[in-house]
């Protein structure tokens, strides 16, 4: 460039290029007098502008940048305390009509299920509810709610009790007399067929040690 | 619309452990005073009337200490079988949380299923000084925590009133506090001779030893714990099985040795002379081979 001077060839090329970017700059110019032109119109028609250039920028991204842009906003807010609601339940409110929502809700609660046997997480969404709970090896599985949901906390029906063996229908020499038939049997004696609780379990106790002359915990040094 | 429920079930007994039924209890193998204490005890807890009458209660918190593997929880099982009341063993594990206040939370818990179980439990701590260490003063964050949950393992103790049996290798690691909230402390110490030949019978069923091959080898495993014995007589049995099937020597001295090589005794309760001494030891001179059954046991040899 070293030849530049005016009356070159250069000089020239020089003032084409600048005549043709302030041709682009004058076209620009009446587009933007376009779009400002649309936005009046739209404008006088009652739409907020405003929102009409966030739906433009929103429809400008890829598709997949504004769903992680969204995303991470959500939770920019949630951790500065703009969001009301967490941004897991947002979006888990759209799955009472998005089938595709619904399996990614599941999918994503997956984690929150506590240990076998810890609690379980019930959904309930349009349609069937659904109960998520470990099996002893870990895995999450989808089970079907067949009782109508604890959602109330109402206490659980009390586990079955342990079976007893049936109590003998004896007074409490009675009993004692039966200890001494088991000791005299080689029976243990905590094969007392007595409650805890009951006065007999102990005159069975006592009968089966004097029969025996031990003390029930197996035969004494001499 | 959506109705979503997190459930935090409640807790249940067998969160904190294995629920023992009387019908599981062993018969203990103790040395005399061991035994005689626990039989004060149960008489004690039979005649709740008789010392209500008499303005007074039956003491329910028992202390068990000894070396591992001396039978401290045999024992407890024992006893509450013999009181026909099922024993929840807590493990440490389910009750001690790494998060801070949450191991306090467990041990309220645990004591709440106690009390709201359908019938009495005995509630029994293995290795109490996990839960139950020295408190301290304070200076790191983590002896806050243990101080914590140490204070509320004192006041639960002290409202409960259900059995509790606590076992411990360390009892000098107990806080004194809970120590003393405990009204029977029983130390239990390694078998005898008289417990260590019965404790070997019986583990060797259904084989048997004349009384006194038997004698001799009880001799021979001095300050063995019952554990210990356990593992060396069902190491035998399995021996007696398995080895024909794998083609192994079958010849006493053998089989004697290759037990012993695969079962080693704890370095701090002793090395019984049997580890020492191998096949060579007069007790196995005097083991009759093939181990006879113990229904066929002939008895009239005299020792020699």
């Amino acid at each position: 460039m070293s030849t530049l001077g005016k009356n070159t060839p250069q000089s020239a090329e020089l003032l084409g290029f600048v005549e043709r970017v302030e041709k682009v700059n004058g076209e620009v110019k009446d587009l933007q007098t376009d779009r400002a032109a649309i936005f009046a119109e739209a404008k006088s028609k009652g739409f907020s502008t405003r929102q009409m250039r966030r739906l433009i920028k929103v429809r400008a991204m890829k598709p997949h940048d504004h769903q992680e842009d969204e995303a991470e906003y959500d939770v920019y807010a949630h951790a500065a305390g703009l969001a009301t609601e967490p941004p897991l339940l947002r979006y888990m409110a759209k799955a009472g009509t998005d089938t595709a929502v619904r399996d990614q809700v599941i999918e994503a609660m997956k984690g929150f299920v506590p240990p076998h046997g810890k609690g379980e997480i019930t959904i309930t969404m349009e349609g069937k509810p659904v109960r998520l709970a470990r099996n002893k090896a870990g895995d999450v599985e989808l089970l079907d709610v067949k009782r109508p949901l604890p959602l109330n906390g109402k206490p659980q029906p009390p586990r079955p009790r342990r079976s007893k063996p049936d109590v003998p229908d004896v007074d409490e020499d009675g009993a004692e007399m039966l200890g001494r038939d088991y000791a005299k049997a080689n029976r243990p004696v905590i094969d007392n067929p007595f409650p805890y609780g009951d006065d007999r379990r102990a005159r069975f106790d006592r009968g089966w040690r004097k029969e025996n002359g031990g003390d029930g915990m197996g035969p004494e040094e001499d | 619309m959506i109705v979503f429920s997190l459930k935090e079930q409640e807790p249940t007994i067998d969160d904190f452990g294995d629920l023992l039924s009387p019908s599981e209890a062993a018969e203990p193998i103790l040395a005399k005073d061991v035994r005689g204490a626990l039989l004060e005890w149960i008489t004690e807890i039979f005649a709740e009337k008789e010392l209500t009458a008499a303005g007074l209660k039956p003491r329910k918190r028992a202390l068990f200490s000894g070396k591992p593997g001396t039978g401290k929880t045999t024992l407890a099982h024992h006893l509450a079988a013999r009181l026909g009341l099922p024993m929840l063993v807590t493990r440490p594990e389910r009750v001690i949380s790494k998060w801070v206040g949450q191991t306090a939370m467990q041990i309220g818990s645990l004591f709440d299923v106690v009390r709201r179980h359908d019938e009495p439990v005995v509630l029994f701590f293995d290795e109490f000084d996990a839960v139950a260490g020295q408190r301290s003063n304070a200076e790191q964050s983590s002896d806050r925590e243990r101080n914590a949950y140490v204070n509320t393992l004192l006041q639960r103790i002290e409202q409960h009133d259900g059995f509790v049996i606590a076992a411990t290798n360390f009892a000098s690691h107990i806080d004194q506090a809970i120590w003393r909230r405990f009204d029977v402390h029983i130390e239990i110490d390694l078998p005898g001779q008289f417990e260590r030949e019965r404790i070997l019978a019986r583990y060797l069923e259904p084989w048997g030893l004349p009384k006194a091959a038997l004698k001799l080898l009880a001799e021979a495993l001095g300050t063995a714990s019952p554990a210990l014995m356990r593992q060396l007589a069902e190491g035998l049995k399995r021996q007696l099985v398995i080895g024909p099937m794998v083609d192994w020597d079958m010849r006493r001295d053998q089989t004697i040795d290759r037990l012993l090589a695969a079962i080693q005794p704890h370095p701090d309760l002793g090395k019984p002379r049997l580890w020492s001494q191998g096949a060579r030891d007069h007790a196995i001179a005097q083991m009759p081979w093939p181990l006879p059954l113990a229904k066929e046991v002939v008895d009239d040899a005299p020792p020699k």
